[in-house]
């Protein structure tokens, strides 16, 4: 009788045992799937997020090559320009020694009168002042002769006069109407801007076309 | 003797039913500190993994900087030789390309 009361008394509490350690051990196993379960979901929710961090970054990164290598392009042509631009500059310095030197010989008297009968023609004629630089005042000119041409050309009775005050220029005239409200400016330097847009895609062929 | 042995197994019972309690208390906690735990984790994994995505971007950016430079380098220095390369070729023809000029301007007509 006392045995089998033991026994019973030790199984109650056995099983009570039992019932208790499995109600722990589900409890430990749901904890341990609730973890298991934010972890999974924290992952999922972070590596989402991660992967279009990193397409951004890339996007930036190819962005960042592609905007340096094109303003490196940008920056390669405008220094090859501005040195083109400087060497045809230097061939324009270099011309204006030429037409300096050109002005101290005869064949350039012919020159200058038909840039004085040319200002004149273009101003119409009339009553008409001839700046010249210093140098060139000193020139004995056949004003007389060129009002004559100017006035046939132009139908206007013409008189050519040199201006007393010089042009500050190499050579080439600057014709003024007596009044003042008509001004053709034939000066070399004139004549040599008003070329120069033709001039230099013929200047940039003979300069940077390699001849060896 | 009868009422002795039942008073055992009331007893006996009765521990045993404490022991379940206890258990399901004990249970309950596991639960609530694992719920308390879930946000902990889930915040440590998910700034765990932005950190190492962010340190991953940061480099990909920083790689970029660096390549883009020395892309721009290369480029520079081949501008240069090319700049070189112009002056050189020009400076043989400037003489030439006066002369032409000179020419067309001294046999001027507007």
């Amino acid at each position: 009788m006392s045995e089998s009361r033991q026994t019973l008394i030790e199984k109650i509490l056995g099983d009570a045992k039992k019932e208790a350690d499995e109600n722990i051990e589900r409890s430990r196993k749901t904890a341990q799937g609730v973890l298991d379960e934010k972890r999974e979901e924290a992952r999922k929710k972070a590596e989402g997020e991660s992967e279009s961090l990193i397409k951004a970054a890339e996007d930036q990164a190819r962005s960042i090559i592609e905007s340096s290598i094109a303003n490196s392009r940008i920056r390669m042509n405008w220094m090859i320009l501005s040195e083109k631009e400087k060497i045809i500059e230097r061939v324009f310095d270099e011309v204006k020694k030429k037409l300096r030197e050109f002005t101290r010989t005869n064949e350039y008297d012919k020159i200058l009168e038909s840039l004085i009968e040319e200002g004149a023609i273009a101003a119409d004629g009339g009553e008409l002042q001839v700046h010249l630089n210093s140098y060139d005042y000193e020139r004995s000119l056949a004003l007389d002769r060129l009002s004559d041409n100017v006035e046939k050309a132009t139908g206007v009775r013409t008189t050519l006069g040199k201006a007393t005050d010089p042009a500050e220029t190499i050579g080439g005239a600057l014709i003024k109407s007596k009044d003042g409200k008509v001004a053709v400016d034939n000066t070399l330097e004139a004549l040599t801007e008003s070329r120069r847009k033709d001039l230099e895609p013929k200047i940039s062929t003979i300069l940077f076309t390699k001849t060896d | 003797m009868v009422d002795k042995v039942l008073a055992e197994i009331r007893d006996a019972e009765k521990k045993a039913e404490e022991n379940l309690a206890e258990a399901l208390k004990q249970a309950k906690k596991i639960e609530r500190e694992a719920s308390i735990e879930a946000i902990r984790v889930y915040d440590e994994t998910y700034a765990e993994i932005k950190k190492r995505a962010r340190e991953k971007a940061d480099e990909i950016v920083k790689k970029a900087k660096a390549d883009a430079e020395t892309e721009a380098q290369k480029i520079i220095a081949q501008a240069e030789v090319e700049v070189k390369k112009l002056r050189e070729t020009a400076e043989r023809n400037i003489a030439r390309a006066a002369e032409e000029v000179f020419k067309e301007i001294i046999s001027f007509r507007r």
